[in-house]
């Protein structure tokens, strides 16, 4: 009996110890409950939202820009944008793996949710729902395939070409077993084009708003437009440019603090569409490498981090007008000589001194701090009405009785600037480059006009002070005032450097499609497929 | 029941138990030297094949000639002949054997095994090497000790676990920790850090396939069995006091960086400064050594535990508490750890055992900035901070800003990081012996952990005046595991067989939740609670899980004390894998010859012990995230409503990673002085558990697969003399020796080898997965004083190349895992008086000091103190250096890995045991030991950074170890 106790006993314990095996995560869903619901599709779409703006917020989006002709380096710059500011890129940093990955995570998002709903029991309003998802999915894929394109394969020049050169490799439905090859430039635009006319079919009903944080049919012109200018077809990116210049929801500017307020607040009539912003979805702190964090320091003077700071250039051709709207928002240079100086690490400091510019396109929007101190954070607005302006522009400069002077003679009088009599393409590029500075379209357009990078020591701002002590690299000057102009001799072997001057200039030219105008495809990525072996960019095989 | 079968067993084997007509029955009792019966003693009439064990109560009856003579035998006592003498009665009291009981090896399960118990290879560190160490970490006290297993203290911050590795890594990304196992129940290395190593019995080390495979779900790393100190059943009370106090400071190494002299002149002459400055900077006469200025060299540690130790006749208890506190060197850095035990084991009935024991840690831990590049890192401002500035300010106050930084002291003071833990380790036990032999045993165990931690930025920082910031952190985990076995001793007539059988069950339920909010805005140094803070908090929380259900069963057989063999069956599921390969089964044989015990060696005076060991069985590893094989989506927000996004590509073939494990190992004994033991593994891994990187256009970046193999082979020698042991004298030499070489022998899609970009790594077939992968630097140019690497063109001749982005990252021959590793020590003591020194070392060992890209980068001349390398700067065409030419950009090439072989006397300490005599009249203490310990006393190394013992591939900023000289008493009543 005592026995049969002493088991029955046992047997107890031992039941506590059987477990079920199959332990689903907390916090996580299973793909198949994504579909059940509009709802859920929607918060689907909302995840690609997320995704695009992921893409966005990395810094690499600036990236084109550090590579050509805005800003020079402070010591102390931390290498922030290190190697494409010094046109040390390799196929491996982060600052080329970042967008590649980010795009493609995007696009396989986008492809899921596509892939999913292609065939749906929804009805009535809830499938109207679904076709503006849908629609909004197919323009956001255009977006990532474009951008992609841009930063990772040559230029369309024209349609033989492009039937030749390589392209991205494409994903049209989500297989994440898949291992695609490059397909060619030709099929790659034609997927873009493909993808805008799907968007333009299902979101013909969905009407743009000035600040949309989500997409529509206006944005799926302010799209085209870009691509066709990339494509080198002016009509076309001309026509659907002037569809957005003739859309009543947008407007430029009217008065230079209606431009600040776009550019600090993030809000205003020239935006078409910017990423969602909010204190709990803080944008990624753009504006900290040009116009940063200060903080006061112990005797109340207030330092100033910046690791970039404009070229004379810049300076120069902003402060031709100081009534440009441009120059009044974007341009500051710290006027008390009590705060402004500049030190060995990128600080302006006390005391005295000259004040130096910098560049305040992201000043950092008040509304999203988080607490007492600056964070920089700026949404990115990524169509905005100034930019169809001068596709409309450049445009009609190649088109037989083009008008290329009204479009642009427009867009200056909106920045408190007078007409231009004649408007030929190098008025059109000298208002490109000003307008879209640190957009991350300077290296595309350059390119695209077949233009060189000059990068020369005068150009720097602190260049009368520059000591020349020899260095590759750095520029000291006598005493503490030091600029980083990273100038590598070694690139004077390379074909894109057409000269390198005694004094550490150089000038990058796009000598036919010179191989550094155009990022490596990431060494992860060919590492990963093996169907891309052999269809790294040319130049860039090492 | 049982003993039919055991009868009808017997029988079958043809053995029989022969009774002589002229035996009287004699009974009796065996007990041990405190009264405890023994329970299974064997009792054996010398010459003849009669003979029995002793039962629960140690009682024992068998037929024997009145003329004859008992052999009585238990493993850990030494044997006894027992004349009968006619008497019917005969009680006999078995005295330990020191040596037999270091054999004793707890093999895990079950009430204990009588058998194989010698087979498995282990190792096992006993109390009196554990005890009393003025560091926090029980680990600490295992370096050097074990010959296989790797130890290395990375940090010398209080609350820094040691990391430990058994025969090298035998696992590219899964994870390579030993699992922990105190009193039978898994638990995590945190423990390490919970526990008061005087309260540990033992710490044994399983390595081969036999010892461990009964764990085999998580065996593959090696087992680490503690065992708690336990009251005795019978025992008097014992109390014993113990005290310690000490200080710590930093182990630094060599001055690497300028004086104040050396850098004037340095920028002067590079035309950093003008003369002017130089002067004015030289006039102020100030050298400020920062190493100094910044850590404490004198911090303290002070420990102080008690423990009462005693039993009943059938209670036995253990209850101990003990605090210390142990200032690290570096600034902010403290700990205070308080520990609890209990430990209580009754004999309630002749057939229920139970038992409990409870181990609590509660501590609290301030931490020092150990990130590797920031303001807060001592290690590295100590580098950096400029010689000619002065620490202090007119006021004599000292700084807060030094070269525009906050110091590493105020920013402990203005960013401090607080935590508070406490851990309980707690099992209980049910053992029923329904007949003699036969144990049921059930057992609970909860690992459990409860952790806070609150950082802050006090609104007093200058730097952020008014505006505070608090981040609290929370987490708790509970791991349960509750095991059921059952076992069988069969009793045979003829005491040369023995027979172990053992069936069980375990079932462990893992969870841990984390929780973590911050807000900023805090006006006040007092106000720094979350809800001082402005607007919407930011706060995280997470929860994850995972189950294991095992089922294992083993079987010892030996015979004569000769011959022994054993096989174990494991199998095992886990939630962490697919649901298609869920669950495995692993398994080990082994097999063992005592030669010594063979009648050709018996009596023979040279070789006093000679045994060999074979065993060979699998195991797995499972140390991958939680839901690793699942398809998962997470939530994301965009314009402040919820979203899904693709998270993560699942994969429901995941299985287990698996090893086999080969061992060959031979014991020899000479002279009763000097014994050996060599042992040969050879570890192959397959189905590598790794994250393996997927194309970005699948929509993951990566995914955990099982792929490859590596390879693992090598010798573990332990050798142990007495090299002189008289009535008052013993000198003692014990050393281990380590060669082990790990070798990747198969990737994934082919490849034949896998960098991992941006990190110096690359794992290659047919290389060690720690081998160093950058471009080899050939040297300075003395032509133009430029820097050149090694360039492998693609026909695969070398050239060299001055463009860093031409050179060739390639292997370099050099691991950051040591192929040689080992220590050794002495023990002496004359009458009371003792010697310990313990040494350890590591050779082959190398690491990349990242230290040095700061300090000799001239992108930071100007600002930052310089190496004193920089001295030997490149500076006229025909000059021989390793140092470019002003300016240059250095770049992390195979010129910045160090060889941080090192040799480390780990311990030393000096004690006097007062003399019996003494006590004796004081009536109430019954020992006194008064101690002396120096901890790290010094280092041999080659290596120009802080600490060679640092164990990763690459080393910043990292927290030195201490050197810490104590003092303690330890009194006993």
């Amino acid at each position: 009996m005592r026995k049969i106790l002493n088991i029955i006993a046992l047997s107890t314990v031992l039941l506590m110890a059987s477990c079920d095996l199959d332990k689903m995560p907390e916090g996580f869903l299973d793909p198949s409950e994504a579909y059940t619901d509009i709802a859920r599709v929607e918060a689907m779409e909302r995840g690609a939202y997320a995704r695009l703006r992921d893409m966005y917020s990395i810094p690499t989006m600036m990236g084109p820009d550090m590579q050509a002709d805005y800003v020079n380096a402070m010591i102390g710059y931390n290498n922030q944008y290190g190697e494409l500011y010094t046109w040390t890129v390799r196929a491996d940093i982060p600052e080329v793996e970042n967008p590649w990955q980010m795009g493609y995570l995007a696009i396989a998002q986008y492809n899921a949710i596509l892939d999913n709903t292609e065939k749906t029991d929804f009805r009535g309003n809830d499938l109207k729902r679904l076709k503006l998802v849908r629609g909004h999915l197919f323009l956001m894929r255009a977006m990532c395939y474009s951008k992609l394109v841009d930063l990772y394969c040559g230029p369309y020049v024209d349609e033989t070409t492009a039937k030749k050169a390589w392209g991205l490799p494409l994903m049209e439905s989500h297989d994440p077993a898949l291992k695609p090859s490059r397909a060619k430039l030709y099929d790659t635009y034609q997927l873009i084009l493909d993808d805008l006319i799907q968007a333009e079919t299902l979101l013909a009903e969905d009407k743009g708003v000035a600040n949309s944080v989500y997409l529509n049919m206006d944005c799926v012109d302010a799209l085209k437009a870009r691509v066709y200018l990339q494509m080198n077809l002016y009509s076309e990116a001309a026509a659907a440019a002037q569809k957005l210049i003739g859309n009543p929801a947008y407007a430029l500017a009217a008065s230079a603090e209606e431009f600040d307020r776009t550019w600090t607040y993030d809000t205003g009539k020239e935006i078409i569409f910017k990423l969602a912003a909010s204190k709990t979805e803080l944008p990624y702190s753009f504006g900290s490498s040009f116009y940063s964090d200060y903080f006061s320091g112990t005797n109340s003077v207030i330092y100033w981090q910046v690791p970039f700071i404009p070229t004379q250039t810049v300076v120069n051709k902003f402060n031709e007008n100081a009534d440009d709207y441009r120059t009044k928002s974007w341009i500051f240079a710290e006027t008390n000589s009590n705060n402004a100086s500049i030190t060995q690490d990128g600080r302006f400091i006390n005391p005295g001194g000259t004040g130096y510019t910098m560049l305040k396109k992201f000043p950092g929007n008040p509304d999203l701090r988080t607490g007492i101190g600056w964070n920089n954070a700026n949404t990115w607005k990524v169509f905005r009405l100034a930019e169809m302006y001068l596709i409309a522009a450049e445009a009609n400069t190649h088109l037989a009785g083009g008008d290329a002077a009204t479009p642009l003679n427009a867009l200056r009088a909106n920045r408190g600037l007078a007409a231009l009599p004649t408007v030929t393409l190098a008025e059109v590029k000298a208002e490109r480059f000003k307008e879209l500075i640190l957009e991350g379209f300077r290296l595309s357009d350059l390119r695209r006009w077949g233009d060189k990078i000059e990068r020369k020591v005068e150009d720097s701002q602190i260049a009368e002070k520059v000591y020349k002590s020899g260095l590759n690299g750095l520029e000291l000057d006598a005493e503490n005032v030091r600029l980083a102009i990273v100038l590598a001799n070694d690139l004077k072997a390379d074909p894109t450097v057409e000269s390198v001057g005694a004094d550490g200039s150089v000038v990058f030219a796009d000598k036919v499609n010179g191989y550094r105008f155009v990022w490596p495809i990431p060494t992860s990525e060919i590492f990963a497929n093996q169907n891309l072996a052999g269809q790294q960019n040319s130049g860039w095989e090492k | 029941m049982v003993r039919k079968l055991v009868l009808s067993l017997i029988a079958l084997m043809g053995v029989c138990a022969v009774a002589f007509a002229q035996n009287k029955l004699v009974s009796g009792t065996v007990v041990d030297t405190d009264g405890m019966p023994v329970i299974g003693a064997a009792v054996v009439v010398e010459g003849t094949t009669t003979g029995t064990s002793t039962g629960a109560d140690g009682s024992f009856s068998l037929p024997a000639p009145a003329n004859g003579t008992l052999l009585v035998s238990f493993l850990g006592y030494q044997p006894q002949t027992v004349p009968v003498s006619g008497r019917t009665r005969v009680d006999v009291t078995l005295e330990s054997d020191t040596k037999a009981i270091d054999n004793v090896v707890v093999v895990g399960y079950g009430s204990g095994s009588k058998v194989g118990t010698t087979i498995g290879s282990s190792v096992k560190v006993k109390a009196e090497q554990l005890e009393n160490r003025p560091t926090a970490n029980i680990a600490d006290a295992l370096q050097g000790k074990v010959a296989g297993l790797q130890v290395y203290s990375s940090s010398g911050s209080p609350d820094a676990i040691s990391t430990m590795r058994l025969h090298g890594v035998g696992s590219l990304t899964a994870g390579t920790d030993p699992l922990l196992v105190v009193d039978g129940v898994p638990v995590s290395m945190e423990t390490l850090l919970t526990l008061n190593s005087n309260d540990i019995e033992s710490m044994t080390t399983l390595k081969d396939a036999s010892a461990t495979s009964i764990y085999g779900s998580r065996a593959a790393n090696g087992v680490i069995y503690i065992t708690l100190k336990k009251g005795r059943r019978g025992e008097q009370a014992r109390v014993v006091v113990n005290a310690q106090y000490g200080v710590s400071e930093p182990i630094t190494g060599k001055r690497s960086v300028m004086n104040s002299e050396q850098l004037i002149a340095y920028e002067l002459g590079n035309g950093l400064i003008t003369p002017n400055t130089a002067n004015s900077r030289l006039k102020s006469g100030i050298d400020t050594d920062w190493r100094k200025f910044y850590y404490r060299h004198n911090a303290p540690t002070y420990q102080t535990d008690i423990s009462i130790t005693g039993g009943s006749e059938s209670t036995s208890y253990y209850i101990a508490g003990g605090y210390m506190r142990q200032q690290g060197t570096a600034p902010g850095s403290d700990l205070k750890k308080y520990t609890f035990r209990t430990s209580v084991e009754s004999t309630v009935t002749s057939w229920l055992r139970v038992g409990s024991n409870i181990t609590m840690g509660y501590d609290e831990r301030e931490a020092a900035d150990e990130t590797s590049n920031s303001p807060g890192n001592a290690a590295l401002m100590s580098l950096l901070n400029r010689p000619d500035t002065n620490p202090y300010d007119k006021k004599g106050n000292e700084v807060t800003m030094v070269d525009g930084n906050p110091t590493p002291r105020y920013l402990a003071e203005k960013m401090p990081v607080r935590a508070r833990k406490f851990q309980t380790n707690a099992n209980a036990y049910l053992q029923i012996t329904p007949v003699r032999g036969l144990n049921i045993k059930s057992q609970v165990g909860l690992d459990g952990i409860w952790f806070t931690q609150k950082l802050m930025q006090l609104p007093s920082f200058e730097l952020s005046p008014n505006n505070g910031a608090v981040i609290r952190a929370h987490e708790d985990m509970a791991n349960f595991t509750v095991t059921n076995t059952i076992d069988y001793n069969f009793e045979f007539t003829n005491p040369d067989h023995k027979l172990y059988l053992l069936a069980g069950q375990e079932g462990t339920r893992y969870s841990n939740t984390k929780f973590q909010a911050s807000k900023t805005g805090q006006i006040a140094d007092n106000l720094m609670m979350l809800n001082s803070g402005l607007g919407t908090p930011s706060v995280s929380d997470s929860y994850t899980s995972y189950l294991f259900n095992s089922w294992f069963g083993r079987a010892e057989y030996g015979y004569a004390g000769k011959y022994m063999v054993d096989a174990t069956v494991r199998r095992d599921a886990s939630s962490r894998f697919g649901a298609n390969r869920r669950s495995a089964v692993f398994y080990s044989f082994g097999a063992m010859w005592d030669a010594k015990r063979e009648q050709f060696l018996f009596n023979n005076k040279t070789i006093t012990d000679l045994s060999f060991k074979v065993s060979y069985g699998t195991q797995g590893n499972s140390s991958i995230p939680n839901y690793a094989h699942q398809y998962l989506l997470n939530t994301t927000s965009y314009d402040d409503q919820t979203g899904l996004y693709m998270y993560q590509y699942g994969n429901p073939d995941l299985g287990w990673e698996t090893q086999k494990l080969l061992t060959v190992a031979a014991n020899i004994g000479l002279w009763n002085r000097l014994n050996v033991e060599v042992e040969f593994y050879n570890r192959i891994t397959e189905d590598m558990l790794m994250g393996v990187p997927t194309p970005a256009t699948s929509g993951f970046l990566n995914r955990y697969e099982n792929v490859g193999s590596m390879r693992n082979r090598g010798v573990d020698v332990t050798l142990n003399a007495d090299i002189v042991r008289t009535k008052d004298w013993m000198v003692n030499f014990h050393a281990t020796f380590t060669y082990g070489k790990s070798i990747i022998t198969k990737l994934f899609y082919g490849y034949d080898q896998y960098a991992i970009a941006n990190t110096g790594q690359c794992y290659q077939i047919g290389h060690d997965a720690g081998e160093f992968f950058l471009p080899r630097f050939i040297g300075v140019d003395p032509a133009d004083g430029m820097q050149m690497w090694e360039r492998i063109n693609a026909d695969g001749t070398i050239s060299s190349t001055k463009d860093f982005s031409e050179a060739t990252n390639q292997q370099l021959g050099k691991s950051r895992f040591a192929p040689y590793v080992g220590g050794f020590g002495l023990n002496a003591s004359w009458k009371g008086i003792t010697l310990v020194a313990d040494f350890t070392w590591a050779y082959g060992k190398y690491m990349i000091n990242n230290d040095r890209m700061f300090i000799e980068a001239a992108s930071f001349a100007g600002t930052y103190n310089r190496s004193l390398n920089l001295l030997n700067e490149w500076k006229n065409p025909g000059d021989v250096t390793d140092i470019p030419k002003f300016g240059e950009q250095i770049q992390l090439d195979s010129h910045f890995i160090e060889n941080s072989s090192f040799l480390r006397l780990k311990n030393l300490t000096v004690a006097w045991d007062l003399p019996k005599t003494w006590m004796n009249k004081t009536h109430v203490i019954s020992g006194v030991r008064l101690y002396f310990t120096a901890r790290n006393l010094f280092t041999v190394t080659d290596y120009s950074g802080y600490d060679p013992e640092t164990d990763r591939n690459i080393s910043l900023g990292a927290y030195p170890n201490s050197r810490q000289f104590v003092g303690g008493v330890q009194i006993t009543f």
